[in-house]
């Protein structure tokens, strides 16, 4: 599904000098993966995400995803493949103010050509258990709620890969819970996910967990490569 | 991209930012609808005076008038040159001509009947005016040719002027003092309400010209005359024809200006559509100052729009928003409301201009072109009001907008 060879990427400052994020970075996810990638702050973990999810480009290096090198690619057409093979996750869950649910989650289906985009969005929210929600506003639901609107619209496209950058941050523990069974559930339907967090037990129900620090990827459990036995516990 | 869907998002954006929205589309409403009542009035005007022209000139008249047709006093006194004979001569020298009258007047004279005395114009026309000066009778008859031959002591009368002095007594018959004249009433005009110089029309009285000129106002020249053709074709070559005969007739050395004028209907009609182009070209001008600074107002605000929504734009470009469509979609936004604000001031104007036209005096006309003109004013202000913003919206990095 993905596959970061050589990836480096450094931000100019304006007072200091240049910073690399990123340091030579190799990961390989397969499809069906569960990838949990955890890191302290500053160490890289959203660089990474925005990569991953064709937002931002690499300085140097390769990134296949589903087999094809996206380096060469427009903006029209980078932006043609997050519409269609990628579903995000943000941790402010990024819901339009004063839209119902499900104009919500028809949001990426107005740039591409799908017929019947209210279906595809109520399928959607049905799938997320917001089937009783469709016209309320994300001022009318709770955050455990809104979050599972924005896994609806993550979903509406029917990626095969669904980003998450800390969907639990801004959620209280028992929606959390409920947020990380339903990552699962979309698992064992073969999506691929990968998310970022700093939540430990998020972590802990991945199948893999990556570590990044200062720039450097390393695996911490679950890859074919690694042991599998590294403690979780390390993670900060 | 799916249009259907982007419509319902601007409509829904209208809705859901009601203040913004109306602070937008305010501009536009009033700059339309004043656009479009404007024009309205202008094309209003033209219309009543090109009618009222017509009425007063058939297209194969020519207006003669000694000078440059000075209603009022005149420096150098009066132009005394033109007399009955030259227009027996026109007749004579002109080809074409089917018939002729001859005018005087005095602005305001002391009439008397009985104990009642009454300042009004008289006028002094050749025999059987009616045909030549589209003004007839209601009662009685007008005078003839062989009153004009001798100067008869009669007179027509306008029906206010008969109120004032009669009262509802039957006025053909009674005698009235002009000056130290005695004229007897023959007829009633017929009611014409205020011309166009604001002269009450049924306040005067009409006598044969040669009564006018001997016996009240002593003098042997005229005010002017009118001349009809067979042939509107052949109305401007005439009139330059009895201008150079007037100058031949009355000696006007080389150089010097001619001392009469003819006035044709193409002359005035270019007179009044001068007038009018200055009148619709200005008043529509008003209405384009308002669309202009709702042009800058919506500007503004989108641009804070934009700011506001820097999250949403990011968000839509991560979910696969190519920057075109988001320009797109702004633009869509702008307009949507611009042509809504349209649609709205031309409903208003059109309104507000029949409104007005069927309650006042002002004749309004509203004409398809102009309500066109206020819809096409109104998306012009849309695209160029929303062209900066939806850029700006379009160019953001989906990174920085998101953080």
């Amino acid at each position: 599904m993905i596959r970061l060879k050589g990836i480096n990427k450094t931000y100019k400052r304006p007072d200091e000098g240049p910073l690399q994020v990123l340091k030579n970075v190799d990961l390989t996810i397969d499809k069906g993966e569960y990838v949990a990638i955890v890191g302290p702050s500053g160490s890289g973990k959203s660089t990474l995400m925005n990569l991953l999810g064709l937002l931002d480009r690499p300085d140097s290096g390769e990134y296949e995803l589903d087999g094809q090198a996206v380096s060469g690619l427009s903006a029209g057409a980078l932006a043609k493949l997050r519409n269609t093979k990628i579903g995000f996750v943000f941790q402010q869950f990024h819901l339009l103010p004063r839209t119902s649910a499900v104009e919500n989650v028809e949001i990426p289906l107005i740039y591409s050509n799908a017929d019947n985009p209210e279906q595809r969005a109520i399928a959607a929210l049905k799938r997320v258990g917001l089937g009783d929600r469709l016209k309320h506003y994300p001022e009318e639901l709770s955050g455990g709620q809104q979050q599972r609107v924005a896994i609806a619209r993550a979903l509406v496209t029917n990626p095969d890969l669904i980003l998450a950058d800390e969907p639990t941050g801004n959620l209280d523990k028992v929606s959390g819970e409920d947020l990380m069974g339903l990552f699962q559930e979309l698992n064992a339907d073969g999506r691929t996910i990968v998310v970022i967090t700093h939540d430990e037990k998020l972590a802990q129900r991945a199948k893999r967990v990556v570590r990044i620090d200062d720039g450097r990827v390393s695996e911490v459990r679950g890859h074919s490569k690694s042991s599998g036995a590294t403690v979780v516990g390390e993670v900060a | 991209m799916n249009i259907k869907l982007l419509f319902a998002g601007s409509a829904r954006m209208m809705v859901r930012y009601k203040m913004r929205t109306l602070f937008m589309a305010v501009g536009i409403v009033v700059g339309v609808a004043a656009l479009i009542f404007m024009r309205a009035m202008g094309v209003g005007a033209e219309q009543a005076m090109m009618e009222n022209i017509n009425r007063t000139f058939s297209t194969a008249t020519i207006n003669v008038l000694a000078g440059g047709g000075h209603m009022g006093p005149r420096a150098g006194g009066p132009v005394t040159s033109l007399k009955l004979d030259d227009f027996e001569a026109i007749e004579a020298a002109v080809p074409g001509v089917v018939m002729w009258g001859v005018m005087q007047w005095v602005p305001s004279q002391d009439i008397r009947y009985q104990g009642t005395t009454r300042q009004m114009s008289v006028y002094g026309y050749s025999e059987n005016p009616e045909p030549v000066w589209q003004r007839g009778l209601i009662a009685g008859e007008y005078f003839s040719a062989e009153d004009v031959e001798s100067a008869s002591r009669v007179a027509v009368i306008g029906t206010r002027a008969a109120e004032a002095l009669f009262g509802s007594d039957d006025p053909i018959g009674k005698q009235i003092q002009v000056g130290s004249v005695p004229l007897r009433i023959t007829g009633v005009l017929e009611p014409q309400g205020i011309d166009t110089h604001g002269a009450d029309k049924d306040d005067e009285i009409h006598v044969p010209v040669t009564t006018l000129m001997r016996r009240i106002m002593n003098i042997d020249h005229l005010f002017g005359g009118r001349v009809i053709m067979d042939d509107p074709t052949k109305v401007e070559a005439a009139a330059r024809q009895i201008v150079a005969l007037m100058r031949e007739r009355h000696s006007i050395a080389e150089g010097e200006p001619a001392d009469v004028i003819a006035i044709t209907p193409k002359l005035v009609q270019d007179m009044v559509s001068n007038f009018n182009r200055v009148l619709s070209r200005y008043l529509p001008a008003a209405a384009g100052v308002a669309l202009l600074v709702a042009a800058i107002v919506i500007a503004n605000i989108m641009l804070i729009a934009v700011k506001e929504r820097v999250p949403e734009i990011g968000i839509r470009k991560a979910v696969g928003a190519e920057s075109g469509q988001i320009n797109f979609q702004f633009l869509t936004e702008t307009v949507v409301v611009a042509l809504t604000a349209g649609l709205i001031g031309a409903g208003l104007g059109i309104v507000g201009a029949v409104a007005y036209g069927a309650v006042g005096s002002t004749p309004m006309v509203v004409t398809a072109g102009s309500v066109l003109m206020g819809l096409g004013a109104a998306l012009a202000v849309g695209i160029a009001a929303g062209f900066l913003p939806a850029r700006q919206a379009s160019l953001l990095d989906p990174v920085s907008a998101l953080r």
